[in-house]
């Protein structure tokens, strides 16, 4: 992946206003990072499906069951990747986990559980 | 059009056994139909949809939506793929039984969406954006993509995922024409990744799918043919967030000759009978090479 058709530049101070620092969220109980990491996608979910507030964003649904496509996906997922520093394929963020499960993988993501993934009812191996 | 007046129509290969319908809806070799469908926002009160149409997994998708319009899309989009592919198959819509091929890359049941039962090679794709419902049906493997244009700031997040050739050719547009190009690209790359069964697990940047041809330019998919589908959007899409683009990808090196029918909305609320017979009688409106640039869309 370059960055070097873009305006990295504004597109690097972009994430980094829209995100918790990823060494504070470390530092923070498990249960507070994930609340905040759930914030971050309802936001960023509103921003690219063009809703006029985050509260729109339904925490226990999946993306793909409140618009998101795609598109949506692939933006915020590099969002995500960029902003925390961790990795989280397009793919995951259509599968079936809603806004809360998806914020507890990358919660424990950050904690450097990289092969972290969700098994239960709404899990990605549905 | 009833069923016992479909039962006189001249056959095809693909009156399926014990069902007494012939298919009125012929797909020949090397055919490539593409059907679109717009709906309103808003459903009517007087005039629901019924899901009893659509299968257990497609009922248990559209309930799961949170927006009236999402879920109004989906089951509009997926009642009018069971009623073109009834009439290619000789069967009642709620009888096509819908499947998955197994991923190309891990092999699971997530793959490309397949008829299960179809008794000859039927391939379809659907996609759905914004009240626009795209569909193809060929006797080859095909995919499409519909997208409403992104935000600008979309656009640029999106773009570093993209092949560098991509990349490049977007970075010398101006500003202004970038957004309608990137979708027209990325509805490129979408329909030749659900052609090819992996989706968005294959990474975006191994394809090539630029507007540059020819001599000099970086090689696309060996054996596909991928172009953009027009969808009449165009007068829209340059002020507001309402316009559209499309494409489709299907596996052949050559172009093929195009049908594009619009599919009556009436055919949505008509019983499983009279939707066959709505949807055997649509004219083709085009009949055409799709354009290989930037034209029409």
């Amino acid at each position: 992946m370059t960055a070097q058709a873009v305006p990295g530049d504004r597109r690097r101070l972009t994430h980094r206003r829209r995100f918790p620092d990823p060494d504070a969220l470390r530092a923070v109980r498990f249960d507070t990072r994930v609340r905040s990491i759930e914030e971050s996608i309802r936001r960023e979910l509103a921003l690219t499906l063009r809703l006029p507030s985050a509260d729109r964003v339904a925490t226990g649904r999946p993306l793909r069951a409140q618009g998101a496509g795609s598109i949506a996906a692939v933006r915020i997922a590099g969002l995500l990747e960029r902003g925390l520093r961790v990795r989280i394929s397009p793919v995951e963020l259509l599968r079936d986990d809603s806004v809360t499960e998806l914020a507890v993988l990358l919660a424990m993501r950050l904690e450097g559980r990289a092969e972290a993934h969700l098994t239960g009812p709404g899990g990605a191996r549905r | 059009m009833t069923v016992d007046q479909l039962d006189v129509l001249p056959g095809r290969p693909g009156v399926l056994p014990g069902r007494r319908i012939a298919a009125p809806l012929t797909v020949t070799d090397d055919e490539l139909q593409l059907w679109m469908l717009r709906r309103p926002w808003t459903e009517s009160a007087a005039r629901p949809l019924t899901v009893s149409g659509l299968d257990d997994r497609e009922r248990e998708r559209a309930a799961s939506f949170q927006r009236p319009q999402d879920r109004l899309l989906y089951v509009s989009a997926h009642l009018a793929l069971r009623r073109v592919l009834a009439a290619c198959l000789g069967v009642h819509p709620r009888d096509v039984l819908l499947g998955r091929e197994p991923c190309p890359g891990c092999g699971g049941p997530h793959g490309r969406p397949v008829v299960a039962d179809a008794p000859f090679p039927l391939h379809f794709s659907l996609s759905h954006s914004h009240g626009l419902v795209l569909i193809a049906v060929a006797t080859h493997p095909v995919g499409v993509d519909v997208e409403q244009l992104p935000s600008a700031e979309t656009v640029d997040l999106c773009t570093p995922s993209l092949h560098p050739a991509e990349q490049k050719e977007l970075a010398l547009l101006p500003t202004g024409e970038r957004r309608r190009a990137f979708t027209r690209l990325w509805t490129r790359k979408e329909a030749y990744l659900k052609a090819i069964g992996t989706g968005l697990s294959r990474d975006l940047s191994a394809d090539y799918l630029g507007e540059r041809e020819g001599p000099g330019a970086p090689p696309g998919p060996a054996g596909w043919t991928v172009r953009n589908v027009p969808t009449g959007s165009r007068h829209s899409a340059q002020s507001d967030h309402s316009g559209h683009c499309a494409a489709v990808a299907f596996r052949s090196a050559q172009d093929h000759c195009c049908t594009v029918r619009r599919l009556p909305e009436d055919s949505l609320y008509a019983d499983d009978a009279t939707a066959t017979g709505i949807v055997a009688a649509v004219e083709p409106r085009v009949c055409a090479l799709l354009p290989v640039s930037r034209a029409l869309t």
